[in-house]
C-alpha cells in the first residue's frame, strides 16, 4: 500500500461523489474525494442526492465516474433507483461505484444491480484508484470524445444542482 | 529505542517518562477527587459512591420495535436509555418524504408524532430510568423533547420529574452530520439553546445539552480537536444562557458533555483529566462562579466506532473492552461501548448483549472502579494531561480570534480542520505509518460469519400508516394554527419551544415542524469541499 499519487488514466478526467439518501456520515466520501483529487481527478462533490438529480449532474457533467456513499444500511434501496435512474436515461459509458458500510453479501447484489465495484469497510485507498482506473480505462470506448470542458470552480458547479 | 514517537494525536512521547517531564505544582493542578480543578474526578469516592451509568446506545425500526429492544437492555442490566434516532427523524423530516424512505428504522428508531413517543417509553418508568435522547440536531430535538414530554404527561409523569439528556448540538447539524437543507449555524444554536432556556425553567432534571465531542472526533478530529471543540462550543451556550437572564450556577449545572474513548490508552485518560480542569478554571476565572457543583465537567462516553473494523470483527469485543478501560480510569459519568458488528451493521441482540455484558466486567472484575483517579501521578499521564490542556487551549484561543464556535462554523474553519485531519489519519493507514489490526495488518486467516442485524420487515409501511392515521383524526385547521404561530415565534426573539410544545397537542408531525424551521430560520450549504 501506499499514498495515492496521479494516475495518469485518472488525470484531468472528471468524478461525482454523491450521498444516498439521508445518510449523515461525510468522512469517508470526503477522504476518498481527497484521493481521487490527489490522482489527478477533478471531483465535483454533490452531498444528498436523489435519483433524477443525478441523472441530471451526470448528463451536465459527463464524469467518468460517480462514486455513491453511505453508511446507513440504505445502500440496496437507493443503489438499486441510481441504477434504474440511470439505465432509463441510457447513462451507460459512467463507471458507478459505491462504498460505505455495505456488508459482503451485500455487495454482491449491488453488484447484479449494476454497481461496477462496491468498497467495503476497511478498503485502502491505494486499491479504490488502482480499481477505478482500471474500470475507467476499460469504460473507455463507450465513450464519445467530448469537447475540451470550460474550466470552473468545482463550488460553481454543485450550486447548479442544489 | 531512539526512534521519535508521538501519540495519536502528535503529542511527543520520551522513551520513560519521569519527573522531569511533570510541571512543578503538581498537587495544585491536582487537587483532590470532588474538589478543585476537579483533574481527579468529580466525587471525592468516584465509583464507590455511584458506579457509571451503563448507557448502551439502541434505536431501530418503529417505536415499539425498539421499545423491545429498551426493555431488553434494562431487564438486562443497563441503568439508563440511550435513544437513537434515524436520519429523517434527527433532521426533522416525515418518513412518507420521498428522500426518507429508505432511512426510515436504519441507524435509529423511526418517530414522526407524539403517539410514537408514547409507543416508545411503554411500560417505562420516566420518573426513575433516566433517558438520553440522542436527538443530535437542534431542529429535531425541539420537536423531540416536546413530544417527549407531552407524551409522558399524558401518561401520568410530571415533567418536573423526568430526567434525562438532549444531545441538542448545533455542530452536529451544521458540521459533523450532514443532511440536505440544514439550519445555518446561526439558527441551529439559537434552536439549541431555546430547548436549554425552557429545559432550565420546566425540566429540572434535563440536561439540555450534550456537547458532543464523540463526534468531532468520529468526523476526524484528533483528541486535542476533540477537546477545544468542546470547551468553545460549551462556553458558548453557557454565555448565551447566561445572556438570556439564566444565574451562571444554573446554566453550568445543566450542560453536560459526551466525549469519545479512542484507542492511545493514555492521552485518552489524559483527555478527560485535561478537560475537568480546563472547564473548572474557565467556570471560575471568566464567569466567577465558586459553587463547585457548577464547575463540574459531566460527560457520558462512547467507544469509538472509527477504529473498528470489519474483518476479524470479533476483535473489536477487545477494543471495545480497552478503550471502555481509559473512559472509566479517566472518569466517566456514563458508558456506552460498542457492539463488535458495527463496522458492517447496527449491532445485533448478541452483539448489544456482548457490550452491556464487557461493562459489568469493568465494573465487577477488573477492580479498576474501586479507587478514584487510578493513574493520578503517574508521570505519563501527568505529562500527557499538562500536554493536552497547553494544545487544547491554544485551539480554543483560535476559535475566539475567528469570533467563536458560530463564526468559526459560518467560516467553515471547523469543516477544514475535521477533514484534514480525517485524510491525514486514514494516509497514515495508507502508509503503514498506523498499523491496525484487520485492516491493514494481520489480514491472515479467513473472515468470521455473523449473523448481521435486520430490519424488521415492513418497517416503513408501518410507520407510514400510523403517520397517516394521526393526519386524518387531527384538525388541519387547529394543526395549521399551531404551525402559524410557530413561525411567528422564529421571527420574533421569543423562546419558540412553548409554540412547539401547543403544535405537538394539535399533532403536528416532526416534517411539518422541520419545514417551518427551514423557511423561517433558513437554508445552509455548508463549505464541506
Amino acid at each position: 500500500m501506499g499514498v495515492p499519487a496521479v494516475v495518469a488514466a485518472l488525470q484531468g478526467r472528471k468524478a461525482i461523489v454523491a450521498k444516498l439518501g439521508m445518510d449523515a456520515h461525510w468522512r469517508g466520501a470526503i477522504v476518498v474525494a481527497n484521493a481521487l483529487r490527489d490522482a489527478g481527478m477533478d471531483v465535483v462533490y454533490l452531498g444528498h442526492t436523489l435519483a433524477a438529480d443525478l441523472v441530471a449532474a451526470v448528463e451536465q457533467e459527463d464524469p467518468v465516474l460517480v462514486g455513491l456513499s453511505t453508511l446507513s444500511g440504505n445502500h440496496l434501496a437507493e443503489c438499486d433507483q441510481v441504477m434504474t435512474a440511470f439505465r432509463a436515461a441510457g447513462l451507460d459509458d459512467v463507471v458507478v461505484v459505491a462504498g460505505g458500510t455495505i456488508p459482503p453479501r451485500d455487495q454482491v447484489e449491488l453488484v447484479a444491480l449494476g454497481v461496477d465495484q462496491v468498497f467495503g469497510v476497511g478498503s485502502p485507498l491505494a486499491h479504490i484508484v488502482e480499481q477505478v482506473s482500471a474500470l475507467v480505462t476499460a469504460r473507455q470506448h463507450l465513450r464519445v470524445p467530448a469537447e475540451a470542458p470550460e474550466p470552473h470552480s468545482a463550488r460553481s458547479v454543485v450550486l447548479d444542482y442544489l | 529505542m531512539t526512534q521519535e514517537m508521538t501519540t495519536a494525536s502528535g503529542v511527543p512521547l520520551p522513551p520513560v517518562a519521569g519527573p522531569d517531564h511533570v510541571a512543578p505544582d503538581l498537587a495544585a493542578r491536582l487537587g483532590e477527587p470532588g474538589g478543585f480543578p476537579f483533574t481527579r474526578g468529580i466525587r471525592p469516592t468516584m465509583y464507590r459512591e455511584r458506579p457509571w451509568t451503563i448507557r448502551q446506545l439502541a434505536g431501530f425500526g418503529t417505536a415499539q420495535d425498539t421499545n423491545v429492544r429498551y426493555r431488553m437492555l434494562l431487564d438486562g442490566g443497563s441503568t439508563g436509555i440511550n435513544g437513537v434516532f434515524d436520519y429523517p427523524s434527527l433532521r426533522a423530516f416525515d418518513s412518507d418524504e420521498p428522500r426518507a424512505g429508505t432511512d426510515v428504522g436504519r441507524g435509529g428508531v423511526a418517530v414522526d408524532v407524539r403517539d410514537d413517543f408514547d409507543a416508545l417509553f411503554k411500560a417505562i418508568p420516566l420518573d426513575e430510568v433516566s433517558v438520553s435522547l440522542v436527538s443530535s440536531q437542534p431542529i429535531g430535538a425541539v420537536a423531540h423533547l416536546a413530544m417527549f414530554v407531552r407524551s409522558a404527561e399524558r401518561q401520568g409523569f410530571d415533567r418536573r420529574r423526568l430526567a434525562g439528556t438532549s444531545q441538542n448540538d448545533f455542530l452536529m447539524e451544521t458540521a459533523i452530520t450532514i443532511a440536505p437543507e440544514a439550519l445555518p449555524p446561526a439558527g441551529s444554536f439559537r434552536l439549541a439553546c431555546d430547548l436549554a432556556d425552557f429545559a432550565l425553567r420546566e425540566l429540572p432534571r434535563w440536561n439540555p445539552v450534550s456537547v458532543s465531542g464523540y463526534n468531532y472526533r468520529e468526523a476526524g478530529a484528533d483528541a486535542t480537536l476533540e477537546m477545544a471543540l468542546c470547551l468553545a462550543h460549551g462556553q458558548a451556550v453557557a454565555r448565551e444562557l447566561v445572556r438570556r437572564g439564566h444565574r451562571p450556577e444554573a446554566a453550568l449545572s445543566r450542560i453536560s458533555f459526551f466525549l469519545c474513548a479512542h484507542n492511545d490508552f493514555f492521552e485518552e485518560v489524559a483527555k478527560y483529566r485535561a478537560l475537568r480542569r480546563m472547564w473548572a478554571r474557565w467556570v471560575r476565572d471568566e464567569l466567577g462562579v465558586t459553587d463547585p457543583r457548577a464547575q463540574l465537567f459531566r460527560y457520558h462516553v462512547q467507544t469509538s466506532g472509527v477504529t473498528n473494523a470489519a474483518r476479524h470483527a470479533h476483535v473489536n469485543i477487545a477494543r471495545s473492552a480497552l478503550q471502555g478501560l481509559a473512559a472509566v480510569c479517566g472518569g466517566t459519568q456514563s458508558l456506552h461501548l460498542n457492539g463488535y458488528d458495527e463496522a458492517v451493521c447496527i449491532p445485533s441482540e448478541h452483539a448489544a448483549m456482548t457490550a452491556l455484558r464487557t461493562q459489568y466486567v469493568l465494573l465487577h472484575e477488573t477492580g479498576v472502579a474501586k479507587v478514584a483517579d487510578p493513574l493520578g501521578g503517574s508521570h505519563l499521564v501527568e505529562y500527557l494531561t499538562d500536554s493536552l490542556e497547553e494544545r487544547a487551549a491554544s485551539v480554543v484561543r483560535v476559535v475566539d480570534g475567528l469570533g467563536g464556535i458560530v463564526a468559526a462554523t459560518e467560516q467553515g474553519w471547523v469543516h477544514s480542520e475535521l477533514a484534514g485531519t480525517a485524510y491525514a489519519d486514514q494516509m497514515a493507514i495508507e502508509t503503514g505509518e498506523s498499523l491496525v489490526v484487520g485492516v491493514n495488518t494481520h489480514l491472515e486467516g479467513d473472515d468470521e460469519e455473523m449473523a448481521l442485524f435486520e430490519l424488521p420487515g415492513g418497517t416503513l409501511e408501518r410507520q407510514t400508516a400510523q403517520l397517516e392515521a394521526v393526519r386524518s383524526r387531527r384538525s388541519s385547521a387547529a394543526a395549521a394554527a399551531a404551525l402559524d404561530a410557530v413561525a411567528s415565534a422564529c421571527r420574533s426573539d421569543a423562546n419558540t419551544m412553548p409554540s412547539v410544545l401547543a403544535a405537538v397537542d394539535a399533532d403536528v408531525t416532526l416534517g411539518e415542524l422541520g419545514r417551518v424551521f427551514r423557511d423561517e430560520l433558513g437554508r445552509w450549504e455548508f463549505p464541506l469541499w
